[in-house]
């Protein structure tokens, strides 16, 4: 079993000048490493070698690299203590950022988990999740298309499980 | 087209579990369809026994059932009366990485607490403890500083038996320790002198919250002064040791968390003119202001007028001796003649509470002509209806402003 270290952080290393970041459909975003460095992943990667021109990402279509970078710029900027940008501002704009259609937001969560931006993951996470709420599961199998596979005893045995919660 | 279903055990999980903080929700998710059902059973993060119809019907039996998942991080029990040590026990054999663990008013004793804090270990990061009744306390501190370095957060609320010294292995054990809650405990001046001593982790307190709790009047600049980066302060109804003063607020003009606060509750207390002009000339980080039911001098609404404080508040509840014509002048920027330019008024004003005494129903009139956008206003009033008519308050409504009225102003 893997234990976290303790907290003792690690003075992060100076991270200067820009870092050519390539998606899988080959588009290229030049970008200051302290943003690319926001993705773990690249982190880890500008920490082994610094001499590296560009990272390609074989995982990542142009579309929502381009959204991640974009994500990446603000908080970097935002997230300074001394931003004068308000936690009010930072959800606006995180609301605003997630207000794309399902696929988008789909691919964002993919992209989020391997370039492993904890804070986009959770966002985009967050989102999907709130489209489930007040709806029944009918409801939310017809918001994300999905099949009911259970068979009835399968439900019946669900229903009893849960039987407690209404006596 | 992806598919919600196209993604791995782990992501799922992940967005179900934003989902599972109603237990409630669980059981309707596990209707869906049959890898839904699976992914819940075997890779839930989260769970939340601690809604009002769940809470007082779980046995240890249920709790056993539904929570051998050893993905679990987060699990709130709280004011699960039923459940015994020995659901404890087993979640703690079956989850080994818990990070989030609410035990609020719950019969667990440190036969149980014990393996948990050992087990979870360095995984741990929150534990609310509330009302823990056991004259062994101490011992589950001295536990948490020996075991759990990356503890971020801490409830100790109305814990009947907390000596002085029983905080300070927390103190100095656990360096990541951010956020400290001791509401309604009555408390010596001995810890808050641990919190300045050299090794403890109060200089990287974000966050205190003393609400109810008995202070000596003169530990409350101990305790501010040893923690110096401090964003959140709660001293709601905060009183003092000696029964009849108030704690000193005035002490506390120097303080150098005044100029990293985000949020201050200062309701119910005392607050001199001084204070407040310390706190809106200082405190330019401020967002969130809460003033309900407390005491001031007159004069102080000038210290709204403050140009800096302005711009950065979002959330204000205002006590009534502070709800008058002049004080919606200056939140709403309306120039009146002969007195000072209030200015722009609060244009980042999103949340705000006013309590209402005797003021005319009229002065809400200014409220819809600021600058701000508010989101949230709440008018509490011993006297019911008196806003009924007043055409304001729909002009807000239009604007997509949520209104609410309570009959009371607790």
């Amino acid at each position: 079993m893997a234990t976290p270290a303790a907290a003792a952080a690690a003075p992060a290393p100076q991270l200067e000048g820009d870092i050519k970041l390539v998606s899988e459909d080959a588009h290229e975003f030049v970008t200051p490493k302290n943003v690319a460095a926001q993705c773990k992943m690249i982190k880890t990667m500008l920490e082994v070698s610094e001499e590296q021109e560009f990272i390609n990402l074989p995982n990542v279509k142009g579309k929502e690299l381009e959204k991640v970078i974009e994500y990446c710029r603000y908080h970097v900027q935002a997230d300074k203590p001394d931003s004068g940008v308000s936690d009010n501002d930072k959800k606006t704009w995180d609301e605003n950022f997630v207000k794309v259609d399902k696929e988008t937001l789909f691919n964002l969560i993919m992209a989020a988990n391997y370039l492993d931006v904890k804070s986009l993951l959770d966002l985009t996470c967050a989102t999907v999740a709130n489209m489930l709420k007040n709806k029944t599961p009918e409801e939310i199998r017809r918001e994300f298309n999905i099949k009911n596979d259970l068979t009835p005893e399968e439900e019946e045995e669900i229903k009893r499980e849960s039987a407690w919660l209404y006596q | 087209m992806v598919h919600i279903n196209d993604f791995p055990d782990e992501i799922l999980a992940a967005i179900l579990s934003f989902f599972t903080d109603k237990f409630t929700n669980v059981v309707l998710l596990r209707f869906v369809c049959r890898r839904w059902r699976d992914v819940l059973r075997t890779h839930l993060l989260r769970i939340d026994f601690s809604e009002d119809s769940v809470r007082s019907r779980v046995t240890d039996a249920i709790f056993l059932h539904f929570s051998a998942i050893p993905s679990l991080k987060e699990v709130n029990l709280a004011s699960c009366s039923r459940l015994t040590d020995k659901s404890m026990l087993k979640l703690v054999e079956c989850c080994p990485e818990l990070a989030v663990v609410n035990v609020d008013t719950c019969k667990f004793t440190a036969e149980s607490l014990g393996p948990l804090i050992r087990s979870s270990g360095a995984f741990l990061l929150e534990l609310n403890l509330a009302f823990y009744g056991g004259s062994d306390l101490p011992g589950l501190l001295e536990l948490l500083g020996q075991h759990c370095p990356n503890l971020r957060a801490l409830h100790l609320d109305y814990a009947p038996r907390l000596p002085a010294r029983a905080l300070w292995p927390v103190l100095a054990g656990c360096p990541a320790l951010e956020r400290l809650s001791l509401q309604g405990i009555k408390f010596p001046a001995a810890v808050f002198q641990a919190l300045a001593r050299p090794g403890s982790c109060g200089r990287q307190l974000r966050s205190i919250n003393l609400a109810c709790s008995t202070l000596a009047v003169d530990t409350l600049p101990d305790l501010i002064g040893g923690c110096p980066c401090l964003e959140v302060l709660d001293l709601h109804r905060l009183q003092a040791a000696d029964g009849d003063s108030l704690p000193r607020l005035g002490s506390l003009i120097t303080a150098p968390c005044l100029e990293t606060l985000r949020s201050i509750d200062l309701s119910g207390c005392e607050i001199p003119v001084g204070f407040m002009r310390a706190l809106t000339t200082r405190g330019s980080r401020l967002q969130a202001l809460a003033l309900r039911r407390s005491m001031f001098t007159e004069g102080t609404e000038e210290c709204f007028v403050n140009a800096a404080f302005r711009k950065t508040i979002t959330s204000l509840q205002l006590c009534s001796t502070l709800v008058n014509t002049r004080m919606l002048q200056i939140l709403t920027g309306r120039v009146i003649p002969g007195t000072a330019h209030p200015g722009d008024g609060y244009p980042g004003l999103t949340y705000l509470v006013l309590q209402w005494a005797n003021e005319p129903a009229e002065t809400i009139e200014f409220l819809p002509r600021g600058p701000m956008r508010l989101k949230y206003l709440r008018l509490e009033s011993n006297a019911p209806g008196f806003a009924a008519h007043c055409l304001a308050l729909n002009d807000l409504e239009r604007r997509g402003c949520e209104v609410e009225m309570r009959m009371n102003m607790g």
